[in-house]
């Protein structure tokens, strides 16, 4: 049933007033308006709403791929509204792990590759990274395609190592955009089934969607609409 | 270190993913790069590098310098006090070098000798490999000969015989002992193979018979500079104590590095300029062809950040991959270069100083590495804040394509293609100034004919007797036996089937080899002077005298070249050596000094020439001919007959004119130099081989600046068909939405065709103003116009304009048949 009380657990992303404002030549189009978030650790949450409602620049600011125009942003307890651009990737490298409709995969790397891209960046030794890859792989099924390319993968799988790459950094909150608009319903319930199964061995995820199938998976549904948030329901298993 | 090596392996599998992309792009940077190594290869070698001496930069030229401030070389007695009271020098030494027969090796030879004075040696710190250096003993006039021979001499033509005791040399009719071999490489004066000491050759005691060059080393710790205060000061109480007797008012004094260097340094520069040029229109090409690639990879880069990839991994990322292409394009154009230097070389003999010295050395490949490096920088830099200008998230979540990022990168690369077509039109405007001054140099009167004339140059022993007893310019005797043999040598290959006339002369016209000189004005009755004290004496009244070139000619000289005989006659039979002696003057000698009056029947004394003092009495006038080169105007030029005064015909070149086949005339004539004198093998040419000759510098640059102008107006012709291109595959969606509204296929091409014309204008307008500046420097490479004549703007720009839009007409012709349908479907 439909409630707005939010779920328990220590406090991970707080948004306070947020707004987000795009500028083209003379016209200003309010894409996020006075937006307040809060999302505690181990908590599964969807943001839904229809096409426009802004689903996507939340998520792209939640995830530090973009900065608010106004407003507060904390997570983990540090405010991360204003970082420079630098602090930015190192803060997304470490808390953040990103799942997206289109996979996003590089098609020149390996599975295994792809994968460990993001330690990589982390400055992490070869050993590591390759416990780590090889560990993220296995919990998504892929341990037997590290060689492959994504060319070589079917939708399904590609999304499958996608998430392997979010999983395999660690991250506070895993951040999925419509992680099933690219695939059949079979892999699409298989993304699913892998997220909540992630989420019970209590991994963070924000998942943006359309589909209030999808949504339901979540524990909690922030509903937007032309920018706003304009209904929060918790899902009652 | 790891993520390093991950950077170059990743860049490593881009560039082989996209063979066609890395292909065009290092074979871009390779021409680039390559040509800028060839040249600096050139400028390195020939300026920079320092000469293959102890302390070279101590080595110094030394110059006569007359109140004209031009620059002559030395007499001797000047050299003598020079050398005897300049502090700042501790060695100075005259040298000289021509050309003579040579025999006593396996074969006869044409050879450069160079007579050098005592501390010739000493300045240049170099002793011989092999046997001993001139002694003191040597070294007086008078001295048994010697000679010391270049490596390459003694290797080929002395067999490398380490006994030298046995080894003879026979030039200007006297027995040189060797005494001694060279180092190799060792080559001064330039392309000199036999040294000889100048003491053998006689003290001339005026002060205005500047015959010979000079090199010093500079004390310990003296600088230039400070040498040259002194020189100056010694230059001044010189002329206080000796007045009119010398023209020396100052010394001039450079390093032997630069001075030797001193007549190609501006074209090498602005060579070196142009290639420079060339090579930034080839990294534009690249960095085009990088935007390009960087809007398909925009996706990719949006990933790796969105994973956590900071800017300055991206950067680095970019950059290994620049690095990869960069290091690609200076390996082969590295290869390139060593073929490029070999044309060079090929191009140039004679043009380039230090020739021997070129090479793609150390310091060239590192060079070359360095300009790879720096255009590697550039270019990842380039690539990296191109990338970094992208949105994330709109890559991201519209998979890869952002409309504003392509119109900024389409724009961007317009006006890159906009700065290689400024940077192409001051190419062309530059090789275009070249190309019409070479033109105009080829039009100018030369006041001769040069079709179907031979000409065989031989270096003939001095007249003098050297075993005569008596001083050496009053020998008759043996001026007789020259004026005969010359008689005898004109008189056989006039006769060879098929020469029509022939003719002979000490100098060629424009081979800038004419002595000139002063004479004097001799009045109706007046006495030649007895001795040459007396003739300095006559110099003393300006009034009187002028300055000339001196020419020893037979009269079919003037037949042979077409020189027409204004008024009188030319020589005859008659001019005897004991007959009275007489001149022709050239057209502007009259014009100089007997303006409106007939110049026949006066009297002329320019025994300073050739020693002998006897007047000249005018008999003719001649046209007026370009002596020394096609650039300099004809001025005055005093003829005197060879047979009447043979002195100067040690260096004597035969012209005849004929319609046979060059060869066989030129065998013909061979034979009968032989059997006159088997030790004196003539060289031969035709005329018109020896004008063009003189046009070699002139055309060397015109070929290498209009090779830059041309590959450069290439890459820029496929940098903006590659631009117009790209444009129009990205505006195929908009052109179909155009099409679905009504436009026309015209006004379509006209869109695109007005888009190119846009970018052209750009880099035409911004040309020009850049060009208008840099061609400034050209001004002494240029001749009969300006380095902003307007025609050659106007021809270049229209040309340029002209070639962009032929670049955009088959992207524009492929707009215009854009399919509207296909077209809204295409996104």
């Amino acid at each position: 049933m439909n409630a707005t009380a939010p779920s328990p657990g220590q406090q991970l992303i707080r948004m306070d007033t947020i707004n987000k404002v795009f500028y083209t030549d003379e016209v200003e189009t309010h894409a996020l308006s006075g937006i307040q978030l809060e999302v505690r650790k181990g908590e599964y949450v969807a943001i839904a709403g229809p096409s426009g409602s802004g689903k996507s620049t939340l998520l792209s600011i939640i995830g530090l791929l973009d900065s608010p125009s106004e407003g507060e942003y904390w997570l983990n307890g540090s405010q991360v509204a204003n970082l420079n651009i630098n602090e930015r990737s190192r803060i997304r490298n470490r808390e953040i792990g990103f799942i997206f409709q289109n996979f996003n995969l590089i098609g020149d790397l390996t599975v295994y590759e792809n994968v460990e891209l993001p330690l990589t960046y982390r400055g992490m030794s070869g050993v590591e990274r390759k416990k780590r890859v090889l560990e993220a792989l296995e919990r998504v099924g892929m341990s037997h395609r590290l060689k492959h390319y994504p060319s070589q993968l079917s939708g399904g799988q590609q999304q499958r190592v996608a998430v392997a790459r979010a999983l395999g950094g660690s991250p506070s909150i895993m951040l999925a955009d419509e992680p099933t608009g690219n695939l059949d319903s079979r892999n699409a319930e298989n993304i699913m089934e892998l997220l909540r199964e992630l989420h019970r061995e209590g991994s963070t995820i924000c998942m943006v969607t359309h589909d209030p199938r999808f949504a339901r998976h979540a524990e909690r549904t922030i509903h937007l609409f032309d920018g706003r948030v304009v209904e929060e329901t918790v899902e009652v298993n | 270190m790891e993520t390093l090596l991950q950077d170059i392996r990743y860049g490593l599998r881009m560039l082989l993913k996209a063979p066609g992309f890395t292909v065009v792009a290092v074979v871009t940077l390779a021409l680039g790069i390559g040509a800028s190594t060839a040249i600096f290869s050139v400028v390195y070698g020939v300026l920079l590098r320092p000469l293959a001496y102890d302390h070279p930069d101590q080595i110094v030229e030394l110059h006569e310098v007359n109140p004209q401030g031009g620059e002559m070389h030395f007499a001797d007695p000047n050299f003598e006090d020079i050398r005897s009271q300049a502090r700042s020098l501790q060695d100075l030494a005259e040298y000289g070098a021509w050309t003579e027969s040579v025999s006593g090796g396996t074969e006869p030879t044409r050879t450069i000798i160079a007579p050098v004075s005592r501390d010739f040696f000493p300045v240049l710190r170099v002793q011989p490999f092999l046997g001993r250096s001139f002694s003191a003993q040597d070294q007086r006039f008078g001295a048994a000969p010697v000679a010391l021979v270049g490596y390459g001499y003694w290797k080929q033509f002395l067999g490398g015989a380490a006994d030298l005791s046995s080894k003879k040399l026979a030039i200007d009719n006297r027995s040189f002992s060797i005494v001694g071999v060279l180092p190799p490489q060792f080559s001064f004066p330039p392309q000199a193979e036999i040294w000889v000491p100048r003491e053998l050759y006689e003290r001339l005691p005026s002060r205005t018979a500047h015959n010979w060059q000079l090199i010093g080393r500079l004390r310990d710790g003296a600088s230039v500079p400070e040498a040259h205060a002194e020189l100056q000061t010694l230059a001044t109480r010189l002329k206080r104590q000796y007045g009119q007797d010398t023209m020396m008012t100052g010394v001039a004094i450079a390093p032997l590095r630069k001075a030797m260097t001193s007549p190609v340094r501006p074209a090498l520069w602005i060579l070196l300029g142009a290639v420079g040029f060339l090579l930034l229109i080839a990294c534009a090409n690249v960095a085009n062809l990088l935007l390009v690639q960087s809007a398909a990879r925009q996706r990719e880069l949006a990933i790796r950040v969105a994973v956590g990839a900071n800017r300055s991994r991206i950067v680095r990322q970019l950059l290994a991959e620049a690095l990869l292409l960069s290091l690609g394009g200076c390996a082969a154009g590295v290869v390139a270069a060593v073929w490029g230097l070999q044309a060079l070389l090929a191009l140039s003999p004679g043009v380039l100083p230090r020739m021997a010295e070129l090479t793609i050395s150390a310091p060239v490949l590192a060079f070359s590495v360095g300009l790879a490096v720096l255009v590697a920088v550039a270019l990842g830099a380039f690539s990296g804040l191109r990338c970094s200008t992208g949105s994330v998230q709109h890559a991201l979540m519209a998979g890869g394509r952002s409309q504003t990022g392509a119109l900024i990168s389409q724009r961007l690369s317009r006006a890159i293609v906009a700065g290689q077509l400024a940077i192409t039109l001051a190419l062309l405007a530059g090789a275009a100034l070249l190309g019409r001054s070479l033109l105009r140099v080829l039009s100018v009167n030369t006041g001769f004919q040069t079709e179907h004339i031979i000409t065989m140059n031989l270096a003939l022993p001095t007249v003098v007797d050297w075993a005569a007893p008596g001083p050496l310019a009053n020998q008759d005797a043996a001026k007789q036996r020259r004026a005969q043999f010359l008689d005898e040598l004109l008189a056989q290959v006039r006769n060879i089937p098929g020469v029509q006339e022939v003719g002979g002369t000490n100098v060629l016209p424009v081979t800038n080899s004419a002595a000139d000189g002063t004479y004097a004005l001799i009045s109706p009755g007046e006495a030649a002077p007895r001795d040459m004290q007396g003739l300095q004496q006559m110099f003393h009244d300006r009034s009187r005298t002028g300055d000339a070139d001196y020419s020893a000619v037979t009269a079919g000289y003037f037949r042979v070249l077409g020189i027409p005989l204004l008024r009188g006659r030319l020589f005859s039979a008659s001019d005897t050596m004991d007959s009275p002696h007489v001149a022709l003057i050239s057209e502007s000698l009259t014009r100089e000094k007997w303006p409106n009056q007939d110049p026949l029947g006066h009297q002329i004394e320019f025994g300073n020439m050739d020693g002998d003092l006897r007047l000249l009495t005018v008999v003719g006038v001649v046209g007026d001919v370009r002596e020394n080169n096609l650039e300099s105007p004809a001025g005055p030029t005093i003829y005197v007959d060879c047979r009447q005064r043979p002195e100067a015909t040690s260096d004597f070149t035969i012209v005849a004119r004929t319609n046979a086949d060059p060869a066989a005339v030129t065998q013909a004539a061979r034979r009968i130099v032989r059997d006159l004198d088997p030790n004196v093998p003539p060289r031969f040419a035709t005329l018109a081989e020896v004008v063009s000759g003189s046009l070699q510098s002139r055309r060397f640059n015109l070929i290498l600046v209009g090779a830059f102008a041309a590959s450069a107006l290439l890459l820029a012709l496929a940098g903006m068909y590659g631009v117009m291109a790209y444009s129009v595959s990205r505006r195929t969606n908009e052109i179909g939405v155009r099409m679905a509204l009504g436009a026309s296929r015209m006004s379509v091409l006209r869109l695109v065709l007005g888009q190119g014309l846009l970018t052209a204008g750009a880099g035409v307008g911004l040309g020009l103003v850049v060009s208008l500046a840099l061609t400034r420097t050209m001004g002494s490479l240029l001749f009969g116009l300006s380095a902003d004549d307007p025609l050659t703007f106007a021809g270049v720009a229209l040309l340029l304009v002209t070639v962009a839009l032929l670049a955009s007409y088959i992207p524009a012709r492929r707009a215009s048949r854009v399919d509207p349908m296909e077209a809204l479907r295409y996104e």
